[in-house]
């Protein structure tokens, strides 16, 4: 082919695209250069938005305000897995565990245990935890401290907010995760584990099929520690 | 070359709560005016600066204060001894930590117990700063400038310092930092003793430190030093049938006494800014003892009007009462900053 050739050839048209690039880019960065971190992000979804460019699938929910989280507004049928999060299981670094707790306001300990699980697992990619870390993201939160952290923990394990998983570290269980969604509207929460099948443990050789559910009585929301 | 910028003092108050006598209740007061003040919504930093860390311990859980007392000491730490361990170390200047928000609008720079071997180093620094060598500077108003940047990037109002009860070189860094101090005082013999000697020793600070200020350096970032007396705090009396009980009461004017004589005359004549002129404006409020209240809100880190199993009367006393002192902080202080 020529080089005066009316149809540029595609080297010519991927170069031309690679410049227009570079000088969009250019001005891109010049733009935002003013502007602090949460600023460009911002300006950055908006303009992908603003073109209907789906440029933050590899996270979709950060760019939800704090308290607008899928899991703070209802209480959804089943754990929400997030679209698209194919890489940590972390759905949304954006809102502090301050902004959180805010948002499902707990009232007694073992609530509040779980709501620092649900963040620990959900926002801090430590779906294993003990119970220094809780501590330690209370404190980050801006919480009034635990009298007992270690046996609110415990209640909270008794309630089936949370289950044992390896090297004595816990996690949050399916229940506890259905809970934390539904806060704050109380009455949904205590709904949504109302009838959630506990895990029982069956006597093989007696007839009566005895049960023995000593230590994980459905967490009514309503028993005081 | 040009002299290094001195960061310029915020505008957030300082007060020491200070007596070198200890069980007077200094943490419990300290932190239940900064509640009351955060309730308000002031922005509130407390500084631990008391070796033992008490403070911390009142706010913070047990675990996670062994935590950062375990790593305080690693590039990360997170309290004062992380921020003034390259100072310790001739290693550099005070690193910049960040404080804990344990309540909404409440921040903490948590205590260490490495700061005693600070304050060895406190008294090096002291000789030094009396020869001009920068390093002395540098290592006397570390805390000062740590407070100075904290208080700067999170807006804070006012800053509480809780010390140690002792007459040491922490104690009088942290003085001569501070606009202004309160005298918690417990109502008994041992407190009217100890008052006679807070004041000599706080006008030696005083005048040493005019001292070595006017011989520094004209680049060193130097604290105000002139600490001025805001009142004082009986503390820790019984109430019976709602009347001071008399064992206490005795002890309430031989405090007062002691106030004027040993520390208000000794200020005043270093300055007449340095302590209020009329007797009657010495007393800042009334801390009755509330016993197992108190050691239930030390380990569940609230505010005294906030102890669910203390009474509904202990609660609303304690409420007005350290709503009271707060306000009374906020308007002496103010008072004396517009003047």
């Amino acid at each position: 082919m020529s080089e005066d050739s009316p149809e540029p050839t595609a080297d010519r048209k991927r170069a031309n695209n690679v410049s227009a690039e570079i000088e969009a880019f250019t001005k891109v960065v010049a733009a935002l250069h003013d502007l602090d971190d949460e600023g460009r992000i911002k300006l950055l979804r908006t303009v992908a938005t603003f073109l209907g460019i789906d440029a933050f699938n590899a996270s979709p929910t950060a760019a939800i305000p704090a308290g607008r989280h899928p899991a703070a507004t209802s209480a959804p049928s089943s754990i929400p897995v997030p679209a698209g999060n194919t890489g940590g299981f972390s759905e949304d670094r954006a809102m502090s565990p301050k902004e959180f707790l805010l948002d499902k306001r707990p009232i007694q300990d073992i609530e509040r245990i779980a709501c620092l699980a649900y963040y620990l697992t959900h926002y801090r990619d430590t779906p294993h935890f003990k119970t220094l870390d809780l501590s330690k993201l209370n404190t980050e939160a801006a919480q009034v401290k635990f009298s007992n952290a270690a046996q609110a923990v415990d209640n909270a394990t008794k309630a089936g907010l949370l289950v044992p998983a390896a090297k004595g570290t816990k996690q949050i269980s399916a229940k506890g995760e259905l809970y934390v969604q539904a806060l704050p509207d109380r009455a949904a929460a205590k709904d949504a584990i109302a009838h959630f099948r506990q895990r029982r443990k069956v006597r093989r050789g007696r007839s009566g099929g005895g049960s023995q559910n000593s230590s994980s009585e459905a967490y009514t929301g309503e028993s005081e520690e | 070359m040009a002299a290094p910028a001195v960061p310029e003092r915020t505008s957030a108050v300082r007060i020491a709560m200070f007596n070198h006598k200890g069980g007077v209740g200094k943490t419990t007061l300290t932190t239940n005016v900064a509640f009351a003040l955060a309730r308000s919504g002031k922005r509130v930093l407390l500084v631990d600066s008391d070796p033992q860390c008490n403070l911390t311990s009142y706010l913070i859980e047990d675990a996670v204060v062994n935590d950062l007392l375990d790593r305080s000491d690693s590039d990360d730490g997170q309290t004062l001894w992380s921020a003034v361990k390259p100072i310790a170390e001739s290693a550099g200047d005070v690193r910049i930590i960040a404080p804990i928000e344990v309540q909404s609008g409440l921040f903490l720079l948590p205590g260490d117990v490495r700061l005693a071997e600070f304050e060895q180093e406190l008294h090096t620094l002291w000789g030094e700063s009396f020869q001009r060598r920068p390093r002395g500077f540098r290592g006397t108003t570390a805390l000062s400038k740590l407070v100075n940047a904290v208080t700067e990037q999170h807006q804070i109002d006012y800053v509480f310092y809780d010390s140690g009860p002792n007459i040491g070189a922490l104690n009088r860094v942290i003085l001569l930092d501070c606009d202004f101090y309160v005298i918690p005082a417990a109502c008994d013999l041992f407190s009217v003793r100890a008052i006679k000697t807070l004041g000599h020793t706080l006008g030696t600070w005083i005048r040493d430190w005019d001292t070595i200020s006017s011989l520094a350096p004209d680049e060193s970032y130097l604290f105000p030093g002139r600490p001025r007396l805001l009142g004082f705090i009986p503390q820790r009396y019984r109430v019976y049938g709602g009347r001071l009980a008399t064992e206490y009461a005795k002890f309430i004017p031989q405090i007062e006494k002691a106030i004027q004589a040993d520390v208000v005359t000794i200020m005043l004549r270093l300055g007449p800014s340095l302590a209020p002129v009329r007797p009657d404006a010495l007393r800042l409020g009334d801390v009755r003892d509330f016993g197992s209240a108190a050691n239930a809100s030390q380990r569940l880190g609230v505010a005294l009007s906030d102890v669910e199993s203390a009474s509904q009367e202990q609660r609303a006393d304690a409420a007005r009462t350290f709503t009271s002192i707060a306000n009374e902080i906020v308007s002496r202080s103010a008072e004396v900053v517009t003047t």
